[in-house]
């Protein structure tokens, strides 16, 4: 899997009401990726518009500091 | 004449609607002389023209945009969700996209020469230095504050607007044979690298020294890969967000990353005089009686 870029989590932008992440994409959309995947393991946020992905680094008790 | 291919979704090429464009594609513009700025933003474009009138993309059309005290605009850089453009008088406006008003952020004493942005940070360069602001968390602005409301002086021994440019969470200085890095760093693999080049151009997450016609920082989508030959001369070249364009001769190439068509196929094309690039956007401008 080609991952364009790596993001470390504090770069991002954390949405309550979505319970997601976001970062910008090269494309003019946004990566984003749900805070219960990251908790689940998954470390890959996507473009809706385009095929680009992104890494998402991060440790599990970064999580902590966004409550729901 | 301007034309422009890429990345459309918000109406950012200006073409009066919201398809991607793959080809070099007309703008109904009616702008005769090289622009002195056309930047992009995520989902915008800002263009001044040769006689210092701004337009902004709003309804899929590029649409003017006075000064609030009628001066002439001069340059402009574009972040992600916001845009700055400074007057003949060296004051520096943001403009406000969703509100459609300008901000006045400074004004400075010296003469700016160029501004630039990355992601979410702003460099200008005056005759007395470089000044950054906005998001400084990575120390993009060359200082150690998270956040930088307006223009603060940070470095005063660059004089050449080639010298510098902003990547999405860093900004480069070519100065004492050295490239350096202030900001993420990370895909660099140091904070300074040695270089014998003097001008610069960066993307959002790579680097292009000129002069050595080398690129540093990611490689993930093509970036590296230059269409040009040991033998054949550049006349124009530029970044974008994560891809390149170039004139060589009457040649319009591109490279790097290009899923919205804005890396069209080779294209002869007589009399460029530009070339710009914003996210996954491309424009030319052409003054075709004048080849």
């Amino acid at each position: 899997m080609n991952v364009y870029d790596s993001i470390e989590i504090e770069d991002m932008t954390f949405d309550p009401i979505q319970q997601a992440f976001f970062y910008p994409c090269p494309c003019g959309d946004q990566f984003a990726v749900a805070i219960d995947d990251l908790r689940d393991g998954e470390n890959i946020a996507t473009c809706p518009s385009c095929s680009l992905m992104i890494e998402v680094i991060f440790e599990a008790e970064d999580l902590e500091n966004y409550k729901e | 004449m301007l034309y422009a291919c890429g990345s459309n979704g918000n109406g950012q090429l200006g073409l009066g609607d919201q398809e991607d464009r793959n080809t070099w594609t007309l703008v109904d513009i009616d702008i005769n002389d090289k622009p002195l700025a056309l930047v992009g933003g995520g989902n915008h474009t800002v263009l001044v023209d040769s006689v210092g009138t701004a337009y902004i993309t709003r309804d899929n059309r590029f649409v003017s945009v006075n000064h609030p005290d009628n001066k002439q605009w001069k340059l402009a850089s574009a972040t992600w969700d916001s845009c700055f453009l400074v007057d003949d008088d060296n004051s520096i406006y943001e403009f406000d996209i969703s509100g459609w008003r300008f901000i006045l952020i400074a004004h400075l004493k010296s003469s700016i020469f160029s501004i630039k942005s990355g992601l979410s940070h702003t460099v200008l360069l005056a005759d007395d230095g470089l000044y950054g602001w906005g998001n400084s968390r990575r120390g993009q602005c060359g200082k150690d504050e998270l956040k930088i409301d307006t223009p603060e002086k940070f470095n005063d021994t660059i004089v050449n607007p080639d010298r510098f440019a902003c990547g999405k969470d860093f900004t480069v200085i070519l100065k004492d044979e050295e490239l350096h890095i202030l900001g993420n760093s990370r895909r660099f693999g140091a904070n300074a690298i040695s270089t014998s080049s003097s001008s610069v151009l960066s993307s959002w997450s790579s680097v292009l020294l000129l002069d050595e016609l080398k690129m540093l920082g990611n490689n993930s989508h093509g970036q590296y890969e230059i269409p040009i030959e040991n033998d054949e001369h550049i006349d124009l070249i530029t970044l974008g967000s994560e891809h390149g364009l170039l004139v060589s001769g009457n040649s319009v190439r591109t490279w790097g990353w290009g899923e919205h068509g804005n890396c069209p196929m080779p294209t002869t094309i007589h009399g460029v005089k530009g070339v710009y690039a914003g996210c996954a956007t491309s424009f030319l401008f052409v003054n075709e009686d004048k080849t």
